[in-house]
């Protein structure tokens, strides 16, 4: 009896093995930050190269990083955030690109090319952007008399008295870090050490404020009415309001851009050294930039995209947002690459501003 | 000669693999907290040549760094704070949970200890997820106690995100480490001896403090070790019920090593949180060891 | 046993415990049928979330990856925990004993980081083969402490009869041992199956490409956004543990003792 049960026990362990390797096409592994690609492109994607797209997800660029850093291997295509090109570049870890294998390029708006942190466009190519910037419960702002157009809403306790509890920031060095400099007025990407010391007491004095560093659920805290106003991306918005929609919820999410500037994620499509299929990884990037992906991209998702025809094609509630397309780039900034020696400082101070525990906030219940 | 033979062929692979992926990666760990971080992640070379002189890169700085950090001190107190009240609740709700099984017939026995090991047996993060919907803002628990606390004149409060929510989960987690092997302590237990101190003229309380409770300690130490231990590396359940309050020693060993890439201070960190562990199983070791003696010696 | 105050006591309590044990898992069952994308009143019953569910690719791609990681390693597993169990009964080996009983009682957060820098120092690929090693690093102390509880007070003459009746020292440990400790074995490989299909921190730690796990793919639902999918998800992980301890208990009832 027993030996039967365990033979049937086997048995069926391993049919479900054997139809499990059955779905047999290639693999393109992409490593991206979040759900990125529109679904009707993965479709047209996956029966073009008769591959099968698997995403993998990272939290933030440094995780990204530090696994390839690590040596992490398999991936075709990789999406980075502006100053990751660099320092994936400076590691060696991507292919310079043939620029002529991307026909598709033709479509990318020549602003967003270019770029500090990879001149020339030698190792990548403009994606999508996602603009950072504070979303709030309307009701709630209005109710304060508090009009988030600026970063002291965030960081000056003259606001953050009435707030206490109920902001979020992101999870991530670098936002917190140029948001604290703009709000000072200086440069976001400032590596002087003065700044930089000016940016930490500017945290130091307005976290205890603040409920949770939080760059995954923050929306869904909005949502739900606990939190009022939470440095956010565009993206994750467009969403919520949205899903506040469907749900017909009493809650209003709004947001807007801030006077004294906004950072942006420009994400780039990168190809890793170590890429198993370079010529999957070319015909991956310029399906992807074809202005009919772009333009599904920014429908679906309300991601920012470089493709001024694209653009075009939209409905006018995304292509007139200002902070889906704010108005006057020139107020939007990129992350440059930090020297090692300033980001580690940086992560040294941030791993105290993140691990500390504040006693003020009222959600301590203990 | 051939009894040598038979212990090399059972125990050579085992062993080997055995030192390959567990005793190697612990040195490895331990190394590399002398290290110094590298540019990009990983650490610095050890051997550098700068003008023809040759330096070794060892340093004691990530150590120096943890044990002058308030912050780190604080993150590991709150840790054992959590842990030993997470093991204390289990002790509680786990030691009644044990003894009815282990006093009920044999026929209900079975059933009753398969109810204990399928929560123990679904994936923690299920069971944590489960508190998430019962503490959310949203949920009727939540809505009672702001009813309450609003007729008693308190400000309302969010029962998820604190440090309370990550205690509860953490003991909910843990419970089934702990009835097991209570259960399997108990459950040996010789009822005769409780019928002797009773026709002694013991109370029923006095039959338990002086009969039970001594002879199942094995298993409340057992059990308390299988719940303090994985307790206190947590890094998800503050992550995910928690706020910025409830952080736990494991939040910066997988901060230092996913996100802000620094190696040896997580290497340091964790060899803290392994020594600590280390430290109180074997002071409360020898502390029951102790125990023992001294009622022996008593009597 | 007669009813009296002390064991009414642990009657109450031990029912207070099984109800804490039970009621989150209740609602979040019965929340899996609830017409409503957040989990607040009950709307009406539904299965659109398991239709939800079996449509995401991802989600069975990595129920699909845990089992296979779970198949490997825990057969691994008991292959060298049996050999190791059965060496620890018959010698004594202090490095052996020593490197089983430690990885059990080590936090797995150390296991877990120790192991990625490990496979990261020997530019050893992460991603399926990497959490299999893992894996089995956990399991074989499981099996082995199975098998060699078994064999506690198990008489060693008869093995070495066999021996004296010309039968091989391989004959022997596969026609007569194997068979006396196959519920240890069971109990230990059933173990390893289920730790593995669990296991969090140390896969966390230990994937690469394309090999999320169901745990994985679970937890990075919790961060992003709950939906009811996670519950459906988990009705049916709940569903599954139920069949399997079933199994576990009818074919080797002390696997918990």
């Amino acid at each position: 009896m027993t030996k039967y049960l365990i033979n049937k026990f086997v048995l069926s362990i391993i049919i479900v093995l054997l139809s499990a390797t059955s779905f047999a096409d290639k693999d393109l592994n992409v490593f991206i930050g979040s759900n990125y690609i529109a679904d009707p492109t993965i479709a047209r994607l996956e029966s073009s190269c008769k591959c099968h797209l698997v995403q993998n997800y990272f939290n933030d660029n440094g995780e990204m990083l530090a696994k390839m850093a690590a040596g992490a291997t398999g991936y075709n295509v990789i999406v980075a955030t502006s100053y990751a090109v660099t320092e994936l570049a400076k590691m060696g870890k991507i292919e310079p690109l043939d620029l002529k294998r991307l026909p598709n390029l033709a479509y990318v708006d020549k602003n967003f090319m270019n770029q500090v942190y990879d001149v020339g466009n030698k190792y990548s190519v403009p994606y999508a952007y996602t603009p950072v910037f504070l979303a709030y419960n309307a009701d709630k702002m209005k109710l304060l008399g508090i009009t988030p157009n600026t970063w002291s809403v965030v960081f000056d306790p003259k606001y953050l008295e009435k707030l206490k509890g109920h902001v979020t920031m992101f999870n991530s060095s670098r936002n917190v870090f140029a948001a604290a400099l703009l709000y000072l007025g200086k440069d976001p990407n400032s590596t002087n050490l003065e700044d930089l010391k000016l940016a930490r007491e500017v945290i130091d004095r307005a976290s205890p404020y603040w409920a949770k560093f939080d760059s995954d659920s923050y929306y869904r805290g909005l949502l739900r009415g606990d939190i009022w106003i939470a440095m956010s991306y565009s993206i994750d918005i467009y969403r919520a309001i949205a899903d506040a929609k469907a749900s017909h919820s009493p809650i209003k999410i709004e947001a807007m851009l801030q006077k004294e500037g906004d950072m942006y994620e420009l994400d780039n499509m990168v190809i890793p050294a170590s890429t198993p299929d370079l010529d999957l990884s070319y015909a991956f990037i310029n399906n992807a930039l074809l202005t009919k992906s772009e333009y599904e991209l920014s429908n679906l998702t309300g991601s920012s995209v470089p493709n001024k025809v694209a653009i075009k094609m939209l409905s006018p509630d995304i292509a007139n947002n200002p902070w889906i397309y704010p108005p006057d780039m020139k107020k939007m900034y990129v992350f440059n690459e930090y020297a090692p020696k300033i980001r580690n400082l940086i992560n040294e101070m941030w791993t105290e501003i993140q691990m500390r525990c504040h006693e003020i906030c009222n959600t301590c219940s203990y | 000669m051939l009894r040598l033979n038979e212990k090399r062929a059972l125990s050579f692979i085992p062993s080997l693999y055995l030192v390959c992926l567990f005793l190697i990666p612990t040195l490895i760990m331990i190394f590399i907290a002398f290290r110094e971080p590298g540019d990009y992640g990983g650490v610095a070379p050890l051997i550098t040549h700068i003008n023809n002189s040759t330096q070794l890169n060892l340093t004691l700085d990530s150590f120096k760094f943890a044990s002058t950090s308030s912050f780190i001190w604080q993150l590991f107190l709150r840790s054992m704070a959590f842990s030993i009240i997470t093991t204390i609740f289990c002790l509680v709700l786990g030691y009644p949970l044990a003894m009815m099984i282990a006093k009920s017939g044999k026929k209900y026995r079975d059933i009753l200890l398969l109810m204990v090991i399928i929560p123990f047996w679904s994936s923690f993060l299920v069971r944590v997820y489960a508190w998430m919907i019962i503490l959310g803002p949203d949920s009727g628990v939540n809505y009672l106690i702001n009813k309450i606390m609003g007729v008693l004149g308190f400000s309302s409060v969010n029962l998820l995100y604190s440090s309370f929510a990550v205690v509860i989960c953490l003991i909910y987690i843990n419970l089934p480490f702990m009835v097991l092997p209570l259960y399997a302590n108990l459950q040996k237990h010789d009822d005769t001896l409780i019928e002797a101190s009773r026709d002694l003229g013991a109370t029923r309380l006095q039959s338990f403090l002086k009969v039970t409770l001594p002879l199942s300690l094995p298993g409340v130490l057992a059990g308390s070790a299988l719940v303090f231990i994985p307790s206190i590396g947590m890094f998800v359940v503050p992550e995910l019920v928690g706020n910025n309050c409830s952080l736990m020693i494991g939040n910066l060993i997988k901060q230092q090593f996913l996100q802000t890439e620094n190696w040896p201070l997580g290497s340091v960190t964790s060899i803290i949180m392994t020594l600590a562990v280390l430290g109180i199983s074997l002071f409360v070791g020898v502390f029951a060891s102790r125990l023992k003696g001294l009622k022996y010696a008593n009597k | 046993m007669q009813t009296n105050k002390m064991s009414k006591v642990f009657l109450f309590g031990g029912i207070f415990s099984f109800l804490f044990l039970y009621i989150p898992l209740i609602v979040l069952i019965l929340y899996s049928f609830n017409n409503s994308k957040i989990n607040v009143g009950w709307v009406g019953f539904t299965l659109k979330w398991y239709k939800v569910l079996f449509a995401d690719k991802e989600i069975i791609h990595a129920g699909v990856n845990s089992l296979l990681i779970a198949f490997t390693s825990s057969s691994i597993s008991v292959v060298l925990g049996t050999l190791g169990g059965v060496a620890l009964h018959r010698y004594k080996i202090p490095l052996l004993s020593a490197l089983v009983m430690v990885p059990v009682a080590a936090p797995e957060l150390l296991v877990g980081v120790s192991l990625l820098l490990f496979f990261l120092m020997i530019n050893f690929t992460l991603g399926y083969a990497s959490i299999i090693l893992a894996h089995t690093a956990f399991s074989i102390s499981f099996v082995a402490i199975a098998v060699k509880s078994r064999m506690f007070g198990m008489d060693d003459s008869i093995i070495d009869a066999a021996r004296d009746l010309g039968a091989s020292p391989f004959k022997a440990f596969w026609l007569i041992l194997i068979p006396t400790i196959l519920p240890g074995i069971i109990a230990g490989g059933l173990m390893a199956f289920t730790l593995s299909v669990d296991d969090f921190v140390i896969t966390f730690f230990t994937a690469g490409v394309g090999s999320t796990t169901l745990p994985l793919a679970i937890y990075s639902m919790l961060k992003m956004g709950v939906t009811p999918e996670v519950n459906a998800a988990s009705t049916i992980i709940i569903l599954f543990t139920l069949c399997l301890a079933s199994i576990a208990t009818k074919l080797s009832p002390q696997i918990f003792k």
